[in-house]
Protein backbone atom coordinates (compact mmCIF):
# COMPACT_ATOMS: atom_id res chain seq x y z
CA UNK A 1 0.00 0.00 0.00
CA UNK A 2 2.98 2.07 0.53
CA UNK A 3 4.30 2.31 -2.68
CA UNK A 4 0.59 2.99 -4.54
CA UNK A 5 0.67 5.95 -2.25
CA UNK A 6 3.91 6.77 -3.41
CA UNK A 7 2.88 6.13 -7.12
CA UNK A 8 -0.44 8.64 -6.10
CA UNK A 9 2.11 11.42 -4.95
CA UNK A 10 4.00 10.98 -7.84
CA UNK A 11 0.89 12.17 -10.14
CA UNK A 12 -0.03 14.69 -7.73
CA UNK A 13 3.00 16.20 -8.23
CA UNK A 14 3.17 15.97 -11.94
CA UNK A 15 -0.63 17.86 -11.33
CA UNK A 16 1.40 20.62 -9.46
CA UNK A 17 3.96 20.74 -11.81
CA UNK A 18 1.61 20.60 -15.35
CA UNK A 19 -0.26 23.61 -13.55
CA UNK A 20 2.89 25.82 -12.92
CA UNK A 21 4.13 25.48 -16.19
CA UNK A 22 0.85 26.94 -17.89
CA UNK A 23 1.84 30.10 -16.69
CA UNK A 24 3.35 32.95 -18.72
CA UNK A 25 6.93 32.85 -18.44
CA UNK A 26 8.54 36.19 -18.00
CA UNK A 27 10.04 37.60 -20.89
CA UNK A 28 13.95 37.46 -19.70
CA UNK A 29 13.50 33.64 -18.76
CA UNK A 30 14.54 30.90 -21.51
CA UNK A 31 11.86 27.92 -22.00
CA UNK A 32 11.61 25.41 -19.75
CA UNK A 33 13.05 22.17 -20.84
CA UNK A 34 10.29 19.94 -22.11
CA UNK A 35 9.62 15.88 -23.41
CA UNK A 36 8.53 15.76 -27.11
CA UNK A 37 7.76 12.68 -28.50
CA UNK A 38 9.51 12.43 -31.73
CA UNK A 39 8.21 8.86 -33.03
CA UNK A 40 5.19 6.64 -30.76
CA UNK A 41 4.18 4.25 -33.49
CA UNK A 42 4.32 1.37 -35.19
CA UNK A 43 5.02 2.09 -38.35
CA UNK A 44 8.89 0.93 -37.77
CA UNK A 45 7.92 -1.86 -36.90
CA UNK A 46 11.03 -2.04 -34.45
CA UNK A 47 11.57 -1.19 -30.91
CA UNK A 48 14.18 1.51 -30.93
CA UNK A 49 16.64 0.15 -28.22
CA UNK A 50 19.14 2.25 -27.73
CA UNK A 51 20.23 6.10 -28.65
CA UNK A 52 24.05 7.90 -29.13
CA UNK A 53 24.31 11.35 -29.58
CA UNK A 54 27.46 13.70 -30.71
CA UNK A 55 27.36 16.88 -31.63
CA UNK A 56 24.95 17.21 -34.38
CA UNK A 57 24.62 13.23 -34.93
CA UNK A 58 21.96 11.18 -33.26
CA UNK A 59 22.22 7.83 -33.90
CA UNK A 60 19.18 5.29 -32.59
CA UNK A 61 19.22 1.12 -33.24
CA UNK A 62 17.04 -1.02 -32.29
CA UNK A 63 14.94 -4.37 -34.31
CA UNK A 64 11.96 -6.46 -34.72
CA UNK A 65 13.11 -8.43 -31.60
CA UNK A 66 11.93 -11.53 -33.67
CA UNK A 67 9.10 -10.15 -35.44
CA UNK A 68 10.65 -10.03 -38.88
CA UNK A 69 11.39 -6.33 -39.03
CA UNK A 70 14.87 -5.46 -40.98
CA UNK A 71 17.60 -4.00 -38.08
CA UNK A 72 17.01 -0.30 -37.36
CA UNK A 73 19.37 2.00 -37.94
CA UNK A 74 18.28 5.93 -37.67
CA UNK A 75 20.23 8.78 -37.37
CA UNK A 76 19.97 12.77 -37.19
CA UNK A 77 22.70 14.99 -38.78
CA UNK A 78 22.16 18.83 -38.89
CA UNK A 79 18.36 18.27 -37.99
CA UNK A 80 17.66 15.84 -40.35
CA UNK A 81 16.45 12.28 -39.98
CA UNK A 82 17.21 9.26 -42.27
CA UNK A 83 17.47 5.52 -42.27
CA UNK A 84 20.69 3.60 -42.78
CA UNK A 85 20.22 0.65 -44.30
CA UNK A 86 21.71 -2.19 -42.68
CA UNK A 87 21.95 -5.95 -43.88
CA UNK A 88 19.51 -8.76 -41.83
CA UNK A 89 16.78 -8.99 -39.35
CA UNK A 90 18.79 -9.05 -36.51
CA UNK A 91 17.92 -6.78 -33.52
CA UNK A 92 20.27 -3.87 -32.79
CA UNK A 93 20.86 -3.60 -28.81
CA UNK A 94 23.66 -0.76 -28.14
CA UNK A 95 25.14 1.96 -30.11
CA UNK A 96 27.56 4.02 -29.00
CA UNK A 97 30.41 6.09 -30.64
CA UNK A 98 33.60 7.69 -30.47
CA UNK A 99 32.52 10.31 -32.80
CA UNK A 100 30.10 10.62 -35.53
CA UNK A 101 32.81 9.28 -37.72
CA UNK A 102 33.50 6.42 -35.69
CA UNK A 103 30.02 4.36 -34.38
CA UNK A 104 29.66 0.93 -32.96
CA UNK A 105 26.65 -1.08 -33.43
CA UNK A 106 25.74 -4.34 -31.74
CA UNK A 107 22.73 -6.93 -31.33
CA UNK A 108 21.63 -10.44 -32.00
CA UNK A 109 23.62 -13.20 -33.39
CA UNK A 110 26.82 -11.44 -33.10
CA UNK A 111 25.99 -8.64 -35.51
CA UNK A 112 28.22 -5.64 -35.15
CA UNK A 113 28.13 -2.66 -37.86
CA UNK A 114 30.74 -0.03 -37.67
CA UNK A 115 29.47 3.79 -39.07
CA UNK A 116 32.47 5.49 -40.60
CA UNK A 117 30.77 8.98 -41.46
CA UNK A 118 29.76 7.63 -44.50
CA UNK A 119 28.56 3.60 -44.63
CA UNK A 120 27.97 0.89 -42.25
CA UNK A 121 30.54 -1.85 -41.85
CA UNK A 122 29.61 -5.05 -41.36
CA UNK A 123 32.10 -6.41 -38.71
CA UNK A 124 29.96 -9.16 -37.31
CA UNK A 125 31.78 -11.93 -35.05
CA UNK A 126 30.24 -15.93 -35.64
CA UNK A 127 28.10 -16.29 -32.66
CA UNK A 128 24.73 -17.45 -31.87
CA UNK A 129 24.48 -15.04 -28.76
CA UNK A 130 23.27 -11.30 -28.48
CA UNK A 131 25.45 -8.59 -28.43
CA UNK A 132 23.65 -6.04 -25.84
CA UNK A 133 26.05 -3.65 -24.97
CA UNK A 134 29.49 -2.17 -26.85
CA UNK A 135 31.83 0.56 -25.60
CA UNK A 136 35.08 2.43 -27.03
CA UNK A 137 37.83 3.71 -25.30
CA UNK A 138 39.24 5.03 -28.93
CA UNK A 139 39.32 3.82 -32.28
CA UNK A 140 41.50 0.38 -32.11
CA UNK A 141 40.08 -0.19 -28.62
CA UNK A 142 36.62 -1.21 -27.63
CA UNK A 143 34.48 -3.58 -26.36
CA UNK A 144 31.43 -5.96 -27.22
CA UNK A 145 29.66 -8.11 -24.40
CA UNK A 146 26.30 -10.27 -24.59
CA UNK A 147 25.55 -13.88 -24.51
CA UNK A 148 22.04 -16.00 -24.32
CA UNK A 149 19.95 -15.19 -21.32
CA UNK A 150 18.40 -17.35 -18.96
CA UNK A 151 20.17 -20.47 -21.18
CA UNK A 152 22.84 -20.78 -18.64
CA UNK A 153 26.04 -22.83 -19.92
CA UNK A 154 23.61 -24.16 -22.51
CA UNK A 155 24.69 -21.44 -24.63
CA UNK A 156 26.61 -19.02 -25.08
CA UNK A 157 27.35 -16.35 -22.21
CA UNK A 158 30.04 -14.71 -20.19
CA UNK A 159 30.68 -13.11 -24.05
CA UNK A 160 33.32 -10.87 -23.49
CA UNK A 161 34.79 -9.55 -26.89
CA UNK A 162 37.18 -6.64 -27.63
CA UNK A 163 38.70 -4.90 -30.61
CA UNK A 164 42.28 -4.11 -30.92
CA UNK A 165 42.01 -2.18 -34.08
CA UNK A 166 41.93 -5.06 -36.67
CA UNK A 167 39.64 -7.52 -35.78
CA UNK A 168 36.97 -8.66 -32.53
CA UNK A 169 38.80 -10.96 -30.04
CA UNK A 170 37.60 -12.81 -27.43
CA UNK A 171 37.95 -12.64 -23.87
CA UNK A 172 37.76 -15.57 -21.28
CA UNK A 173 36.90 -14.12 -17.96
CA UNK A 174 38.47 -15.69 -14.71
CA UNK A 175 37.32 -18.91 -12.88
CA UNK A 176 34.91 -21.71 -14.29
CA UNK A 177 31.99 -20.64 -16.92
CA UNK A 178 29.01 -18.35 -15.18
CA UNK A 179 26.78 -19.02 -17.80
CA UNK A 180 25.52 -15.34 -17.72
CA UNK A 181 24.53 -12.88 -20.21
CA UNK A 182 26.41 -9.76 -20.68
CA UNK A 183 23.83 -6.85 -20.85
CA UNK A 184 26.38 -3.40 -20.73
CA UNK A 185 29.77 -2.29 -21.02
CA UNK A 186 31.20 0.73 -20.45
CA UNK A 187 34.61 2.22 -19.37
CA UNK A 188 35.79 4.77 -17.14
CA UNK A 189 39.15 4.42 -19.91
CA UNK A 190 40.81 1.97 -21.48
CA UNK A 191 42.35 0.62 -18.28
CA UNK A 192 38.71 0.67 -16.07
CA UNK A 193 36.27 -1.21 -17.91
CA UNK A 194 32.77 -2.86 -16.32
CA UNK A 195 30.48 -5.40 -17.49
CA UNK A 196 27.03 -5.80 -15.99
CA UNK A 197 24.88 -8.41 -15.96
CA UNK A 198 22.49 -11.49 -15.62
CA UNK A 199 22.09 -12.24 -11.53
CA UNK A 200 24.32 -9.60 -10.71
CA UNK A 201 27.07 -9.95 -12.78
CA UNK A 202 29.69 -7.40 -12.49
CA UNK A 203 32.82 -7.26 -13.56
CA UNK A 204 35.92 -4.80 -13.76
CA UNK A 205 39.16 -4.95 -15.79
CA UNK A 206 41.93 -3.03 -14.37
CA UNK A 207 44.86 -2.62 -15.83
CA UNK A 208 44.31 -6.08 -18.00
CA UNK A 209 43.00 -8.25 -15.77
CA UNK A 210 39.05 -8.70 -14.94
CA UNK A 211 37.99 -8.54 -11.46
CA UNK A 212 34.65 -10.09 -10.32
CA UNK A 213 32.98 -7.68 -8.27
CA UNK A 214 29.72 -8.58 -7.97
CA UNK A 215 29.70 -9.39 -4.07
CA UNK A 216 30.90 -5.38 -3.21
CA UNK A 217 28.05 -4.56 -5.70
CA UNK A 218 25.33 -7.05 -3.98
CA UNK A 219 22.77 -6.61 -6.80
CA UNK A 220 21.23 -9.73 -6.35
CA UNK A 221 19.14 -8.90 -9.62
CA UNK A 222 19.82 -8.70 -13.01
CA UNK A 223 21.83 -5.40 -13.54
CA UNK A 224 21.02 -4.29 -17.53
CA UNK A 225 22.99 -1.12 -17.72
CA UNK A 226 26.54 0.16 -16.47
CA UNK A 227 27.29 4.16 -17.38
CA UNK A 228 30.11 6.70 -16.89
CA UNK A 229 28.98 9.57 -14.75
CA UNK A 230 33.08 11.19 -14.74
CA UNK A 231 35.98 10.24 -15.08
CA UNK A 232 36.11 8.38 -11.54
CA UNK A 233 32.44 7.41 -11.31
CA UNK A 234 30.34 4.44 -12.41
CA UNK A 235 26.57 3.76 -12.17
CA UNK A 236 24.79 0.37 -12.21
CA UNK A 237 21.18 -0.08 -12.47
CA UNK A 238 18.64 -2.76 -12.79
CA UNK A 239 15.23 -3.79 -11.32
CA UNK A 240 15.32 -1.79 -7.92
CA UNK A 241 19.10 -1.43 -7.87
CA UNK A 242 21.20 1.64 -8.59
CA UNK A 243 25.26 1.43 -7.24
CA UNK A 244 27.43 3.71 -8.06
CA UNK A 245 31.49 3.18 -7.43
CA UNK A 246 32.99 6.60 -6.62
CA UNK A 247 36.78 6.15 -6.36
CA UNK A 248 36.67 1.86 -6.87
CA UNK A 249 33.71 2.20 -3.54
CA UNK A 250 30.55 0.62 -4.45
CA UNK A 251 27.46 3.10 -2.50
CA UNK A 252 24.03 2.02 -3.03
CA UNK A 253 21.46 4.62 -4.28
CA UNK A 254 18.29 4.82 -2.89
CA UNK A 255 15.47 5.37 -5.69
CA UNK A 256 12.08 6.89 -5.24
CA UNK A 257 10.29 4.75 -7.61
CA UNK A 258 8.50 1.14 -7.41
CA UNK A 259 9.38 1.04 -10.97
CA UNK A 260 11.73 -1.26 -12.82
CA UNK A 261 14.50 0.43 -14.05
CA UNK A 262 16.18 -0.47 -17.01
CA UNK A 263 18.59 2.12 -18.88
CA UNK A 264 20.50 4.99 -16.81
CA UNK A 265 22.26 7.68 -18.37
CA UNK A 266 24.67 10.71 -16.35
CA UNK A 267 27.01 13.93 -16.28
CA UNK A 268 28.30 13.18 -12.85
CA UNK A 269 26.61 11.60 -10.13
CA UNK A 270 26.59 15.73 -7.87
CA UNK A 271 25.06 16.66 -11.40
CA UNK A 272 21.76 15.07 -13.65
CA UNK A 273 21.03 11.34 -13.17
CA UNK A 274 18.45 10.25 -15.72
CA UNK A 275 16.79 6.76 -14.84
CA UNK A 276 14.49 5.19 -17.15
CA UNK A 277 12.47 1.85 -17.59
CA UNK A 278 8.96 0.06 -17.50
CA UNK A 279 5.83 1.88 -16.97
CA UNK A 280 7.09 5.04 -18.29
CA UNK A 281 9.39 5.77 -15.89
CA UNK A 282 11.26 8.74 -16.23
CA UNK A 283 13.63 9.83 -13.13
CA UNK A 284 15.87 12.70 -12.86
CA UNK A 285 18.12 13.48 -10.16
CA UNK A 286 19.85 16.61 -9.81
CA UNK A 287 22.41 16.79 -6.57
CA UNK A 288 20.02 15.29 -3.96
CA UNK A 289 16.99 16.21 -5.73
CA UNK A 290 15.29 13.61 -7.12
CA UNK A 291 12.25 14.73 -10.10
CA UNK A 292 9.89 12.38 -10.92
CA UNK A 293 8.32 12.72 -14.06
CA UNK A 294 7.37 9.14 -14.83
CA UNK A 295 3.45 10.18 -14.84
CA UNK A 296 4.25 12.89 -17.92
CA UNK A 297 4.08 11.85 -21.32
CA UNK A 298 5.62 10.17 -23.19
CA UNK A 299 4.33 6.88 -21.90
CA UNK A 300 5.79 3.34 -22.45
CA UNK A 301 8.32 0.92 -21.22
CA UNK A 302 12.09 2.71 -22.29
CA UNK A 303 15.02 1.17 -22.42
CA UNK A 304 17.61 3.17 -22.60
CA UNK A 305 18.70 7.04 -21.93
CA UNK A 306 21.24 9.35 -23.45
CA UNK A 307 22.11 12.46 -21.65
CA UNK A 308 24.14 15.30 -23.80
CA UNK A 309 26.27 17.40 -22.18
CA UNK A 310 23.61 20.31 -22.96
CA UNK A 311 21.09 18.60 -20.32
CA UNK A 312 19.49 17.12 -23.47
CA UNK A 313 18.08 13.53 -23.20
CA UNK A 314 17.04 10.95 -25.61
CA UNK A 315 14.80 8.18 -24.16
CA UNK A 316 13.97 5.12 -26.44
CA UNK A 317 11.59 1.38 -25.65
CA UNK A 318 8.74 0.77 -26.64
CA UNK A 319 7.30 -3.06 -26.82
CA UNK A 320 10.96 -4.80 -25.61
CA UNK A 321 9.43 -7.04 -22.72
CA UNK A 322 7.31 -9.08 -24.55
CA UNK A 323 8.39 -12.17 -26.83
CA UNK A 324 7.99 -12.37 -31.01
CA UNK A 325 4.41 -12.53 -32.36
CA UNK A 326 4.02 -14.03 -36.00
CA UNK A 327 5.71 -11.22 -37.21
CA UNK A 328 3.22 -7.90 -35.58
CA UNK A 329 4.80 -5.08 -35.69
CA UNK A 330 6.09 -3.67 -32.70
CA UNK A 331 5.76 -0.43 -31.47
CA UNK A 332 8.48 1.94 -30.33
CA UNK A 333 9.05 4.74 -28.78
CA UNK A 334 11.57 7.62 -29.01
CA UNK A 335 10.89 10.99 -27.17
CA UNK A 336 13.73 14.06 -26.43
CA UNK A 337 13.97 16.15 -23.31
CA UNK A 338 15.50 19.48 -24.05
CA UNK A 339 14.04 22.37 -26.62
CA UNK A 340 11.42 21.02 -28.52
CA UNK A 341 11.85 18.84 -31.46
CA UNK A 342 10.77 17.74 -34.64
CA UNK A 343 8.88 14.13 -34.68
CA UNK A 344 10.45 11.96 -37.06
CA UNK A 345 9.06 11.73 -40.62
CA UNK A 346 7.63 9.03 -42.18
CA UNK A 347 11.15 6.18 -43.42
CA UNK B 1 -14.05 -17.58 -8.93
CA UNK B 2 -14.39 -15.92 -12.40
CA UNK B 3 -12.20 -13.52 -14.98
CA UNK B 4 -12.52 -10.35 -12.87
CA UNK B 5 -13.76 -9.07 -9.40
CA UNK B 6 -15.79 -6.70 -8.08
CA UNK B 7 -13.94 -4.74 -4.97
CA UNK B 8 -15.95 -3.88 -1.44
CA UNK B 9 -15.92 0.09 -1.50
CA UNK B 10 -14.01 1.72 0.83
CA UNK B 11 -16.02 5.38 2.12
CA UNK B 12 -13.19 7.56 0.23
CA UNK B 13 -13.72 5.25 -2.83
CA UNK B 14 -17.56 5.83 -1.94
CA UNK B 15 -17.47 9.31 -1.93
CA UNK B 16 -15.88 9.77 -4.88
CA UNK B 17 -18.27 7.34 -7.19
CA UNK B 18 -21.20 9.42 -5.65
CA UNK B 19 -19.55 12.66 -6.51
CA UNK B 20 -19.14 11.21 -9.93
CA UNK B 21 -22.74 9.91 -10.43
CA UNK B 22 -23.49 13.72 -9.05
CA UNK B 23 -22.20 14.73 -12.32
CA UNK B 24 -24.18 12.45 -14.43
CA UNK B 25 -27.21 13.01 -12.85
CA UNK B 26 -26.60 16.79 -13.51
CA UNK B 27 -25.55 15.60 -17.28
CA UNK B 28 -28.40 13.33 -17.49
CA UNK B 29 -30.73 16.44 -16.38
CA UNK B 30 -29.26 19.01 -18.68
CA UNK B 31 -29.83 16.14 -21.32
CA UNK B 32 -33.50 15.29 -21.30
CA UNK B 33 -34.83 18.32 -20.24
CA UNK B 34 -34.51 17.85 -16.26
CA UNK B 35 -36.85 14.65 -17.24
CA UNK B 36 -36.20 11.45 -15.61
CA UNK B 37 -32.08 11.73 -15.92
CA UNK B 38 -31.87 7.53 -15.76
CA UNK B 39 -28.82 7.39 -13.03
CA UNK B 40 -25.43 5.70 -15.02
CA UNK B 41 -24.68 2.92 -12.53
CA UNK B 42 -20.45 2.93 -12.57
CA UNK B 43 -19.08 -0.42 -13.93
CA UNK B 44 -15.99 -1.19 -12.16
CA UNK B 45 -13.82 -4.16 -12.43
CA UNK B 46 -10.72 -5.80 -13.59
CA UNK B 47 -10.45 -8.79 -15.98
CA UNK B 48 -7.10 -10.80 -16.43
CA UNK B 49 -6.59 -11.72 -19.89
CA UNK B 50 -4.15 -14.22 -21.60
CA UNK B 51 -1.45 -11.36 -23.05
CA UNK B 52 -1.42 -12.88 -27.03
CA UNK B 53 -5.49 -13.41 -27.89
CA UNK B 54 -6.79 -10.64 -25.48
CA UNK B 55 -9.64 -12.97 -24.45
CA UNK B 56 -10.28 -13.39 -20.39
CA UNK B 57 -7.76 -15.57 -18.63
CA UNK B 58 -9.96 -19.26 -17.89
CA UNK B 59 -9.77 -20.36 -14.02
CA UNK B 60 -7.54 -22.54 -13.82
CA UNK B 61 -6.19 -21.40 -17.80
CA UNK B 62 -2.59 -21.64 -18.52
CA UNK B 63 -0.19 -18.88 -17.87
CA UNK B 64 2.88 -19.32 -19.41
CA UNK B 65 6.35 -17.98 -17.46
CA UNK B 66 9.93 -18.06 -19.15
CA UNK B 67 13.08 -15.70 -19.79
CA UNK B 68 12.36 -12.47 -21.23
CA UNK B 69 15.28 -11.13 -23.93
CA UNK B 70 17.36 -10.08 -21.23
CA UNK B 71 16.87 -12.76 -18.69
CA UNK B 72 14.93 -13.37 -15.82
CA UNK B 73 11.88 -15.35 -15.27
CA UNK B 74 8.58 -13.46 -16.18
CA UNK B 75 4.49 -14.18 -16.45
CA UNK B 76 3.41 -11.66 -18.55
CA UNK B 77 -0.78 -11.36 -17.89
CA UNK B 78 -2.56 -8.39 -19.62
CA UNK B 79 -5.68 -6.82 -18.30
CA UNK B 80 -8.64 -4.76 -19.23
CA UNK B 81 -10.42 -2.86 -16.38
CA UNK B 82 -13.83 -0.26 -16.20
CA UNK B 83 -14.86 2.70 -14.09
CA UNK B 84 -11.17 3.64 -13.48
CA UNK B 85 -8.66 6.64 -14.53
CA UNK B 86 -5.97 5.06 -16.75
CA UNK B 87 -2.85 6.39 -15.26
CA UNK B 88 -2.54 4.24 -11.84
CA UNK B 89 -0.37 1.80 -10.58
CA UNK B 90 -0.57 -1.81 -10.79
CA UNK B 91 0.31 -4.43 -7.96
CA UNK B 92 0.37 -8.34 -9.35
CA UNK B 93 1.31 -11.47 -7.05
CA UNK B 94 1.40 -15.33 -8.19
CA UNK B 95 1.18 -18.04 -5.26
CA UNK B 96 1.55 -21.21 -5.69
CA UNK B 97 -0.86 -23.72 -3.75
CA UNK B 98 0.74 -23.91 -0.70
CA UNK B 99 0.39 -19.85 -0.52
CA UNK B 100 3.84 -19.38 -1.36
CA UNK B 101 4.80 -16.58 -2.74
CA UNK B 102 6.16 -17.29 -6.40
CA UNK B 103 6.53 -13.81 -7.86
CA UNK B 104 5.67 -10.38 -6.78
CA UNK B 105 5.40 -6.53 -8.56
CA UNK B 106 4.32 -3.47 -6.76
CA UNK B 107 4.08 -0.16 -7.23
CA UNK B 108 4.35 -0.44 -11.26
CA UNK B 109 3.58 3.11 -13.08
CA UNK B 110 1.02 2.00 -15.48
CA UNK B 111 -0.71 3.94 -18.49
CA UNK B 112 -3.33 1.97 -19.68
CA UNK B 113 -4.67 1.89 -22.96
CA UNK B 114 -8.02 3.62 -24.16
CA UNK B 115 -10.18 1.07 -26.02
CA UNK B 116 -12.65 1.58 -28.82
CA UNK B 117 -15.60 0.16 -26.63
CA UNK B 118 -14.50 2.93 -23.93
CA UNK B 119 -12.35 0.01 -21.56
CA UNK B 120 -8.59 0.59 -20.46
CA UNK B 121 -6.43 -1.95 -20.97
CA UNK B 122 -2.98 -3.16 -20.15
CA UNK B 123 -1.25 -5.24 -22.76
CA UNK B 124 1.02 -6.94 -19.54
CA UNK B 125 1.94 -6.73 -16.69
CA UNK B 126 5.36 -8.64 -16.16
CA UNK B 127 6.11 -10.43 -13.14
CA UNK B 128 9.06 -11.59 -12.44
CA UNK B 129 9.10 -15.15 -11.16
CA UNK B 130 11.62 -15.47 -8.68
CA UNK B 131 11.13 -17.96 -6.08
CA UNK B 132 10.62 -21.16 -8.39
CA UNK B 133 12.61 -23.89 -9.08
CA UNK B 134 14.18 -24.46 -12.52
CA UNK B 135 11.53 -26.46 -14.35
CA UNK B 136 11.65 -28.31 -17.87
CA UNK B 137 9.93 -26.61 -20.14
CA UNK B 138 6.34 -27.41 -20.20
CA UNK B 139 6.17 -28.58 -16.74
CA UNK B 140 3.14 -27.27 -15.36
CA UNK B 141 1.89 -26.12 -11.44
CA UNK B 142 -0.88 -24.91 -10.01
CA UNK B 143 -0.93 -20.83 -8.53
CA UNK B 144 -3.32 -18.25 -8.02
CA UNK B 145 -2.39 -14.74 -9.26
CA UNK B 146 -3.91 -11.85 -8.29
CA UNK B 147 -3.62 -7.88 -9.60
CA UNK B 148 -4.47 -4.86 -8.63
CA UNK B 149 -5.07 -1.41 -10.27
CA UNK B 150 -5.37 1.53 -8.36
CA UNK B 151 -5.93 4.82 -10.55
CA UNK B 152 -4.51 8.72 -9.61
CA UNK B 153 -8.20 9.07 -7.63
CA UNK B 154 -7.46 6.12 -5.74
CA UNK B 155 -9.83 4.20 -6.99
CA UNK B 156 -9.36 0.18 -7.02
CA UNK B 157 -10.03 -2.55 -8.88
CA UNK B 158 -8.64 -6.33 -8.59
CA UNK B 159 -9.15 -9.69 -9.31
CA UNK B 160 -7.80 -13.34 -8.52
CA UNK B 161 -7.62 -16.32 -10.17
CA UNK B 162 -6.48 -19.74 -10.07
CA UNK B 163 -4.48 -20.20 -12.54
CA UNK B 164 -1.66 -22.95 -14.38
CA UNK B 165 1.85 -22.31 -13.86
CA UNK B 166 3.39 -23.45 -17.56
CA UNK B 167 7.10 -23.14 -17.98
CA UNK B 168 7.79 -21.99 -20.83
CA UNK B 169 10.80 -20.28 -23.54
CA UNK B 170 9.82 -17.44 -23.24
CA UNK B 171 6.82 -15.80 -20.95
Amino acid sequence: MASEWRGRLAMATCVGLAACSAEPLPAEEAPSPTWTSVYDSDSLGSVPLAAWEAGDDVFIVGGGLGNGAASLVLRRHDGAWSRVEADGMDTLWWVFGQAPSDVWMVGERGRIFRWDGRVLADHSYATEATLFGVWAAAEGDAWAVGGSPGKGTAAPNDVVLHWDGTSWKPETLPGAARGEALLKVWGLSKDSVFAVGENGAVWHRRDGVWFDERAAVAAGETLTTVTGCSANEVLVAGGQTVVSSHDSTWTPISIPTTAHVVGAACKGLESDLLLVGTGSLKLFRSGEVWRDETFHEPYGDFHAAWLAPSGDAWIVGGDYFTPAENGQARRGAIAHYGSPTRALPPL
Amino acid sequence: MGGSGRTALSRRESLVIAASLSTVVLLGAFATGCGSPGVAEVERDLTILNRVSLEPLAPDGDLRYGPSFQGGSWAMPALRVRGVEPIGVLNGEIVDGAGKALGSVSGSPAHLIEEASGTLRADWLGIPIADIAAEPIGSKAPARLHIAFVDETGLRVESQLPVTLVSAESP
